[in-house]
């Protein structure tokens, strides 16, 4: 499945300040559907912010965010977002894996349990990670966390997954497992991605797209 | 002597040297708008606590009341232990006190105004506060630090109804139940306890305190632990909420939903006393 020209998520001359301080600065791009988009950033700063801001979790000082057509409101009101947040991923520490990851099927749809089962069954499947169903987030390493967030993200076949800082800490196998992931979750839902990288990763192929931003604001744009 | 130094302003003046009406009137003005402020953001969570009720059938209501049970069984029958000897405790104080002081035939009045009404409330105030006030703002802030209340809202699960809910009725419904166990504990209890200590004591049986409890002073009981477990729980969410970006924060803001919640609750309970 390759991306598509349909525009999923567009941000229009998007800042950000956090009080006298400038964290982007009219920043633009768009997200295509079925997409892989990597955004690295010169200095780090602003990375997390970018996220929040597409994602709704924050609402910018100027600019705005257009999701499907629509301005996205400060919360997404379906599950058709799903984001890997920075360190453990936002994982509950008192849910199982397989809670965490079941948790906005049991929330939003009347699936039975066997059929909550199945469907946690397949995406820990595509993350690679079925061996930690029963593990608390804690037990687990960090590799480990964020693979399981990722099929969290990948539960409700969301439109689009944000990921922050897609690499942090990876060893080569997560490393590789992470892109697997993020290739097999696009051809089989048709998931669109907008990840973090750091600057130091060499392999920028496996992206469709990589932005670059720097001093908070859009530098180049490669396709 | 001028008496006007033992005044506040008088004091005001004594300590800067030089009075500034406009520096007080800014310094009360501010901290009014403070308060209100506070009080306002305490309603607006109680609102959404009330918004989100309707909202929690199917599914979701399944995931909710689960988290509720949850919170209820933690701050509930966790806490019976504590209960069960400051109950006992504050009842033997009250029994032994009264019966040195007072005719016998008042005992009951005393057991019924005294432990039901006043004391009992109060005590599972401070239980919940030191129990459950803490843990749940130490909770809710490290689920905002830790990104787990983005995630939520990412997954479009408003925290109204995932986080606020099931911690605001776990704590009511726990502080009523606590409530009445609380009270024939410290009755009973107590009334064993000070037969034990205190020669003074009327011999009747334990049960009859209970049975003479005045239906009126549960009602009044009943009604303050409702509104504790409330302000408790909102106050202890609320602040958890606004822990900023540093774990250092943590202590700072359970600190300060321990000392609200107090005052809260004190100010609450004489209230409802002399209304009720």
């Amino acid at each position: 499945m390759s991306t598509s020209d349909e525009p999923l998520l567009e941000l229009h001359r998007v800042s950000f300040r956090d009080g006298e301080t400038a964290i982007l600065t009219e920043v633009s791009l768009t997200v295509f559907a079925r997409e892989i988009l990597g955004v690295v950033f010169q200095q780090g700063i602003g990375k997390t912010a970018l996220l929040h801001l597409a994602a709704g979790l924050l609402e910018p000082s100027a600019g705005e965010v257009v999701y499907r057509g629509e301005r996205i409101a400060k919360r997404p009101a379906s599950p058709t977002l799903g984001m890997v947040f920075e360190d453990d991923g936002g994982l509950l520490p008192n849910l199982t894996v397989f809670e965490n990851i079941a948790l906005p099927l049991r929330y939003h749809t009347r699936a039975s349990e066997p059929e909550v089962r199945a469907k946690v069954s397949e995406v820990l499947s595509v993350a690679g990670v079925q061996e930690v169903a029963d593990k608390h987030p804690w037990q687990l390493t960090r590799d480990r966390q964020r693979l399981a967030a990722l099929a969290r993200a990948l539960i409700t076949e969301p439109d689009l997954v944000f990921v922050d800082d897609l690499y942090q800490g990876a060893d080569a196998e997560a490393y590789g497992q992470m892109r697997e992931t993020i290739l097999l979750a696009r051809e089989a839902y048709g998931t669109a991605f907008l990840l973090v990288l750091e600057s130091s990763a060499e392999d920028f192929d496996f992206c469709d797209r990589i932005c670059l931003i720097d001093h908070g604001a859009v530098l180049e744009l490669t396709r | 002597m001028d008496l006007r130094a033992f005044s506040f302003f008088g004091a005001m003046r004594a300590r800067s040297g030089n009075f500034d009406a406009l520096e007080w009137v800014t310094h009360v003005g501010g901290r009014l708008i403070g308060v209100s402020a506070y009080l306002t953001e305490l309603v607006g969570l109680f609102g959404m606590t009330l918004r989100a009720t309707p909202r929690l059938r199917g599914p979701r209501g399944r995931v909710v009341a689960n988290i509720s049970l949850l919170q209820l069984f933690y701050t509930g029958f966790e806490a019976v232990l504590p209960v069960t000897i400051g109950a006992i405790a504050l009842g033997l104080l009250v029994l032994s006190i009264s019966a040195d002081y007072l005719p016998a035939d008042y005992l009951q009045g005393v057991a019924s105004v005294v432990i039901v009404r006043e004391v009992v409330p109060l005590l599972i105030a401070f239980l919940l506060i030191g129990r459950s006030g803490t843990a749940i703002t130490i909770d809710v802030a490290n689920m905002k630090l830790n990104d787990e209340l983005s995630a939520l809202e990412v997954m479009a699960i408003p925290i109204a109804e995932f986080v606020l809910f099931p911690r605001v009725v776990g704590v009511v419904l726990a502080s009523v139940f606590l409530q009445f166990y609380a009270q024939i504990a410290a009755l009973v209890g107590g009334y064993w306890g000070a037969a034990l200590v205190d020669l003074h004591m009327p011999s009747y049986p334990a049960w009859d305190l209970v049975a003479g409890i005045d239906p009126a002073d549960v009602f009044v009981s009943t009604v303050k632990v409702v509104l504790f477990g409330l302000v408790i729980a909102l106050t202890a969410v609320q602040h958890g909420l606004h822990v900023g970006r540093s774990r250092r924060e943590i202590p700072i803001v359970t600190s300060r939903a321990v000392v609200r919640s107090l005052l809260l609750c004190f100010v609450l309970n004489t209230v409802v006393s002399l209304a009720l």
